[in-house]
């Protein structure tokens, strides 16, 4: 599946979500859709989903816009971080309607996972607690098998062993039957080995779209005196600085240092960090230069 | 192999040195099968990508190879390998961080000779 | 198209099922009740039952619902848009079927009873007893044209608030009771009416055919390009 944006525009009322974004996604990949609240992460993620239209410019799955089109959508199941379900229906009726509704349902799958979550098939969605109700949207998202599976922030009231859980069930089932995952998160810590490729989204632009390896490799911390950090990363674009006792720790992205410096240490940020720096206000400017 | 991974370095490059580490030690002998993919990714919940790339850098330096429809195995030449390689790097790794701190607290050049003899010694 | 209609209606017979068994449920319960009242009071109170009444009241209510509680999670399994406005047509008219049914059968069974035991303090009417005598016309054709008329009405008024919000939806829903002010329109929409009055003389039920038409195109109009966040409540 290759998912494309050209020049996507998406504009409520007056506030612009997405803002000339092109981007595209394609493979059978776990991919990490970040960005801060706001980002235009979720508006993407719902035309994919084909629940509106853009504004301007194209999205296309397959060479066709999801938008009416049930050749395109029938392969999407979006789960969002809300109103996945009728709120009156039942665990059991969303699965049998799952089952329907859904090409690849794989029914024994969505079966052990009620299991595992510890699910009662006859409780009314409306009277699940936040975690439960999570845990049912994992449920279909996995069991689904569809081959693009969205999942927006679908672990809200979910504990940490629970989540450990979900990481495991992601990763088992994604072996058993690769297809293009896209994960949007605001836990990226936890997340963040579980991705094959990372997109950034800020301001309703691409801010980044890497392999998360190359993310990890092109870049680096440099630290050491003030002086000598100061001489290494002269002339380059710097995404964060911070000087304390004479010791300064400088963050570069996408830049080489050459020349030889001894006492320098250089090491690697996580991908949360440098998701912080890069997008954290004051560095807006960097992100801009696309 | 459960060691714990860190953010300090790419996961590719960490799961290529838990294999050589367990090779270097012994755990894993020539023509002996290696984790695959999957387990990897299971057991360190990562994207099995990113253990396949730390594979295949090893796949590439000689050091595992690749039995069809089996899995990666041990090749004879690991271990020297390995050893070449980690000796090279040594000094960089390890005696310049060491002459570095030492020269920060005013250690002399015998006083860090005699630390080294006796972790020697201890070892025996 | 046809996959994505029969899933549709499929997920409309989970969505109804419930809701219809309640309120059959309630309703034999009333009458129920009302009829033993009737009978154990032994002739001192008298009650007369409406029986076509509760279920086009049920039509317009449930249509308003049905709307918003069945579209959004449609788009959200994948169903294009005009498969689900085909599939919400079939829809009305298989419920209608099923609802006027029932209430027929109810009244028959009913009325059936209340001769074999010659209770004379409980009446239950429909249609068919009221206006039978004053016209050629089948009465069962009529309620049921009526119900399902007023459902797709009921889902064109719910369509419409989801599009617009509340304020502008209903300031488009209220030009056609604000112009029955004008007398000359209030006059045209009387005279149209009464091609689908049953007792008037220029009625007939396939003058019917036009406001269900008219009201399916509108609703398919509103909804074959409609986002899936509810103006009204701004829910995803």
């Amino acid at each position: 599946m290759k998912i494309s944006a050209t020049d996507l525009n998406k504009i409520y009322k007056k506030e612009q979500a997405l803002n000339h974004l092109s981007l595209t996604l394609e493979g059978n990949k776990i991919i990490g859709l970040l960005g801060k609240n706001g980002a235009g992460k979720t508006t993407l993620m719902r035309l994919i989903a084909g629940h509106f239209q853009p504004t301007s410019g194209q999205l296309e799955i397959n060479g066709q816009s999801p938008f009416n089109h049930y050749s395109i959508t029938r392969d999407v199941c979006l789960i969002q971080e809300n109103y996945n379900f009728y709120e009156k229906f039942t665990i059991d009726d969303i699965l049998k309607i799952s089952a329907v509704f859904y090409p690849n349902w794989n029914a024994s799958e969505a079966e052990e996972l009620v299991t595992l979550f510890k699910l009662k098939r006859k409780r009314k969605i409306s009277a699940l607690s936040k975690g439960m109700l999570s845990a049912v949207g994992i449920i279909v998202g996995l069991a689904s098998h569809s081959p693009i599976t969205i999942f927006d922030e679908p672990y809200i009231g979910l504990d940490a062993s629970y989540r450990s859980t979900f990481y495991d069930l992601l990763l088992q089932s994604y072996q058993e039957d690769p297809r293009l995952i896209i994960l949007s998160t605001h836990l990226i810590d936890e997340v963040s080995k579980l991705f094959e490729e990372v997109a950034i989204l800020h301001d309703g632009k691409l801010l980044l779209h890497e392999k998360a390896e190359d993310l990890a490799e092109n870049h680096c911390i440099v630290s050491g005196p003030v002086k000598e950090v100061d001489k290494a990363i002269e002339g380059k674009q710097v995404l964060h600085q911070s000087t304390l006792l004479g010791q300064k720790t400088a963050i570069l992205y996408d830049q080489e240092i050459d020349g030889n410096y001894d006492s320098l240490t250089f090491s690697k940020a996580s991908i949360q960090e440098l998701f912080v720096y890069l997008t954290k206000e004051e560095v807006v400017k960097h992100g801009d230069r696309n | 192999m459960t060691e714990r991974l860190n953010e300090d370095q790419p996961i590719f490059i960490q799961i290529a040195e838990l294999i050589e580490t367990s090779i270097v030690e012994g755990d894993r002998l020539a023509n002996e099968q290696v984790p695959s993919t999957n387990e990897f990714a299971k057991h360190y919940q990562i994207n099995p990508a990113t253990a396949a790339k730390g594979i295949n850098l090893l796949v590439d330096q000689g050091i595992l190879f690749k039995k069809r429809g089996v899995g990666m195995f041990v090749t004879e030449d690991a271990k020297q390998i390995i050893l070449a390689k980690r000796q090279e790097r040594f000094y960089t790794h390890y005696v310049q961080p060491l002459l570095q701190e030492a020269k920060r607290i005013s250690l002399t050049q015998e006083q860090l000779l005699d630390f080294i003899k006796e972790g020697f010694s201890h070892e025996d | 198209m046809v996959t994505e209609i029969k899933n549709s209606l499929y997920y409309f017979s989970r969505y109804t099922v419930k809701t219809v068994l309640t309120f059959w449920g309630i309703y034999i319960g009333f009458i129920t009740l009302f009829f033993v009242l009737s009978v154990t009071t032994d002739g001192t109170i008298e009650f007369t039952g409406v029986n076509t009444l509760p279920v086009t009241i049920f039509m317009v209510i449930f249509g308003i619902m049905f709307f918003k509680d069945v579209f959004p999670y449609n788009i959200k399994l994948g169903i294009s848009r005009t498969p689900f406005s085909i599939a919400v047509l079939i829809f009305s008219v298989i419920l209608t079927t099923v609802m006027t049914g029932i209430a027929q059968l109810f009244l028959v069974f009913v009325n059936w009873i209340t001769e074999k035991f010659n209770i004379d303090n409980f009446a239950f009417v429909g249609l068919n007893t009221q206006f039978a005598n004053f016209t050629d016309h089948n009465t069962l054709i009529y309620e049921y044209l009526v119900n399902l008329t007023l459902f797709l009405l009921a889902l064109l008024i719910a369509v419409i608030l989801f599009r617009l919000g509340f304020k502008y939806g209903m300031i488009v829903l209220i030009i056609l009771p604000l112009s029955l002010f004008i007398r000359s329109v209030a006059s045209t929409f009387v005279d149209w009416l009464s091609y689908l009055a049953i007792l008037h003389n220029n009625y007939h039920p396939g003058f019917f055919l036009i406001p269900i038409i008219g009201t399916s195109l509108l609703f398919w109009f509103v909804v074959r390009n409609a986002s899936i966040v509810d103006q009204i409540s701004h829910k995803g």
